[in-house]
């Protein structure tokens, strides 16, 4: 062991009590540090699981096809383009594509679906609706209807439909019902009414239906193609990447779920900032706590250092002792408020897994490590000014006493 | 008689303390050669630890030249005086000043220690042996805070001893004894001094003390007197 870290070792051992009250406050600072790390972090997967969970991380639509000016953008010039209405939005080829999106890394899930509005017709109840074809057995992939699920269930024939909450209340409607779809095709057909979901979006629950795929290309007059892909991925913070990967190499729109929840993230954005403002607080607290505690020190052992140094200890090693002392107290305090940041945030639940009422904390994003690492640098920063005071003590205005 | 260990001229320290400033030292001279052991007498005041200080390379003379080994210290840099320090010169204070958190023999190798940056095995064995020849071989692994006022002043002659330097300056060591400690601790120096290669200059204003060395100076004035 380096002899400048024994003799800083054994200053902090001679005062146990006040070293101990030192550590302690680092350890708290830590503390706080980790709790708001694990707090912020929380919140944002809190959030984001709310608001993504139950739509694509990705969604993939043919591209629009409107004309475009040959002069590009002028100023000064007023210009009106009409939308292409000669064609059916739809993607041709998807079997071709499918196949490649399913071996894209980042992609878990691929959903092949055809969309269209209508309504739905009980008695003399209509309801506009948003309709959703999809594989039967991909029907919890994208939005988890199966964890929605208040009534029936979600398995799908050629003639059953997945309805609402908000929906089924509005047409009064049960499970084994019948219900009229008629969709802006003008197909119509009578399907049962399998299962009703709650997703907690009002979007989906007072105006979405889910259908099989093969209903839906009959009820939307679409045998060839489909409408949209939708895609999940491992890790949805790629989502913008991938889109763009996706756009590149297949020619059809990508959009990734951050387009449009850009406020969500500017909200995240901003609650960070304002956490890492209060982590630096904390750094802050620490590094003010260790630099007077060390100075009070150097003030204490001003003798014993003038001894040293006419004993032939050069300032540098005065340095290295008090700079130690300054690195074993960050690390000290780090670890054990770090661990005990780590204690504290373990009988929460993972915020993905919290009920409606619970504290979305995640003890995964604790940052116990950078924790550790800053409060340790900033104990080392808080111990130069202290180090460098005993260095400059000059013996002979100690030994002459 | 060869070079002299150390040789200092023309001496002067003047201490500046605003309006009233003191000369303490008005050009010495003075030679100490290897070996010796000197006593310098003078009353309280007279500048004996001044001198000392300026020996021990801890302060700078206000001018004059000061050789030691054949270097010119006076106005050298504060890191190789820390380093020539270290290597060649010992200290025994008047108060022991040995470091509280240490033991006997952790205050013994620290001028080693603190040169290497560890405590080597083979300092630790040389400490041990200092302990034992000034008769405190079993309070090697004392706290220095326990130790009496003669012992602690026995483990800093160790301590002085640790480097093999070739001059230890004592400023009043047995000041703070009682008769006997003090005639203990004179004992152990006259020995060191007879076996090693060490010279000795020891402050003390007692005659008792001074009668112990070979030789003996005075200081009258701001200088020294031989004899
Ligand atoms: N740092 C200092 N500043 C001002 N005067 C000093 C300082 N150190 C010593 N003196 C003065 O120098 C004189 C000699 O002091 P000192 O060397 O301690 O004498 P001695 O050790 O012989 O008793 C005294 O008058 C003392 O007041
Ligand atoms: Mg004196």
């Amino acid at each position: 062991m380096s002899y400048g870290l024994k003799i800083a070792w054994r200053y902090l051992t001679a005062n146990r009590a006040q070293t101990a009250l030192l550590v302690l406050g680092v350890a708290v600072g830590v503390f706080v540090f980790v709790f708001m790390s694990a707090l912020i972090g929380g919140l944002a997967v809190f959030l984001i699981d709310r608001t993504v969970g139950s739509v694509a991380h990705i969604s993939i639509a043919p591209s629009e096809r409107n004309p475009y000016s040959l002069y590009g953008e002028v100023p000064s010039v007023l210009m009106a383009t009409q939308a292409s209405n000669e064609q059916r939005p739809q993607i041709r080829g998807a079997t071709a594509i499918v196949p490649m999106l399913r071996a894209m890394p980042m992609v878990t899930v691929v959903a092949e679906e055809v969309t269209g509005n209508g309504f739905l017709v009980k008695g003399e109840a209509l309801e506009p609706v948003n309709v959703t074809g999809m594989e039967p057995d991909q029907i919890s992939a994208i939005a988890n209807l199966a964890r929605g699920l208040v009534a029936g269930s979600t398995e799908l024939n050629l003639s059953t439909i997945l309805v609402g909450r908000g929906l089924a209340n509005n047409l009064g409607l049960g499970v084994g019902q019948t219900v009229r779809i008629r969709s802006d095709r003008g197909n119509e057909a009578n399907m049962t009414v399998g299962g009703i979901f709650a997703l907690g979006i009002a979007s989906l629950d007072d105006r979405a239906a889910y259908v099989s795929i093969r209903a839906a290309k009959v009820l939307f007059d679409l045998p060839e193609g489909i409408s949209r892909i939708e895609i999940k991925l491992a890790d949805l913070q790629q989502a913008p990447q991938v889109a763009r990967q996706i756009a590149a190499s297949t020619g059809l729109d990508a959009t990734p779920w951050t387009e449009a929840n850009q406020q969500l993230l500017d909200g995240l954005t901003a609650q960070r900032r304002s956490g890492d403002l209060i982590k630096g607080f904390a750094l802050v607290t620490i590094v003010i706590g260790v630099a007077s505690a060390l100075l009070l020190s150097t003030y204490r052992r001003r003798s014993e250092i003038g001894i040293m140094r006419a004993m032939g200890a050069s300032r540098r090693f005065v340095v290295l002792v008090f700079v130690a002392q300054g690195a074993l107290i960050g690390i000290l305090g780090g670890v054990i408020g770090a661990g005990l940041g780590y204690l504290a945030l373990s009988p929460f639940p993972l915020p993905e897994l919290a009920s409606a009422g619970g504290f979305p904390i995640d003890i995964r994003q604790g940052a116990y490590d950078s924790a550790i690492l800053l409060t340790t640098l900033g104990a080392i920063l808080a111990s130069i000014w202290p180090a460098r005071s005993a260095a400059r003590v000059d013996p002979v205005t100690v030994i002459g006493q | 008689m060869s070079a002299p260990l150390i040789e200092v001229r023309q001496l002067v320290k003047r201490f500046d303390e605003g309006e009233a400033a003191v000369t303490v030292l008005k050009g010495l001279d003075l030679s100490i050669g290897t070996h010796e052991m000197v006593a310098l007498l003078g009353p309280s005041g007279s500048g004996k630890s001044t001198l000392l200080t300026i020996l021990g390379t801890l302060m700078q003379p206000t001018s004059g030249s000061y050789r030691m080994l054949g270097l010119e210290l006076a106005g050298a840099k504060d890191r190789a005086l820390t380093e020539f320090r270290n290597s060649h010169i010992g200290f025994v204070f008047q108060f022991h000043h040995l470091l509280p958190d240490f033991t006997a023999l952790e205050n013994v190798v620290f001028p080693a220690a603190a040169r290497r940056g560890r405590e080597a095995a083979a300092d630790r064995a040389r400490g041990a042996e200092l302990l034992d020849r000034v008769g405190l071989a079993d309070r090697m692994h004392f706290p220095a805070t326990k130790l009496s006022g003669g012992q602690k002043q026995r483990v800093a002659i160790a301590r002085a001893l640790m480097n093999q330097p070739e001059l230890v300056l004592a400023d009043e060591p047995t000041g703070n004894l009682d008769r006997e400690s003090a005639s203990y601790v004179m004992d152990l120096i006259t020995e060191i001094n007879r076996e090693e290669a060490t010279s000795f200059l020891i402050s003390t204003h007692d005659e008792t003390i001074a009668g112990r060395c070979k030789r003996q100076i005075r200081m009258v004035d701001g200088q020294v007197q031989t004899g």
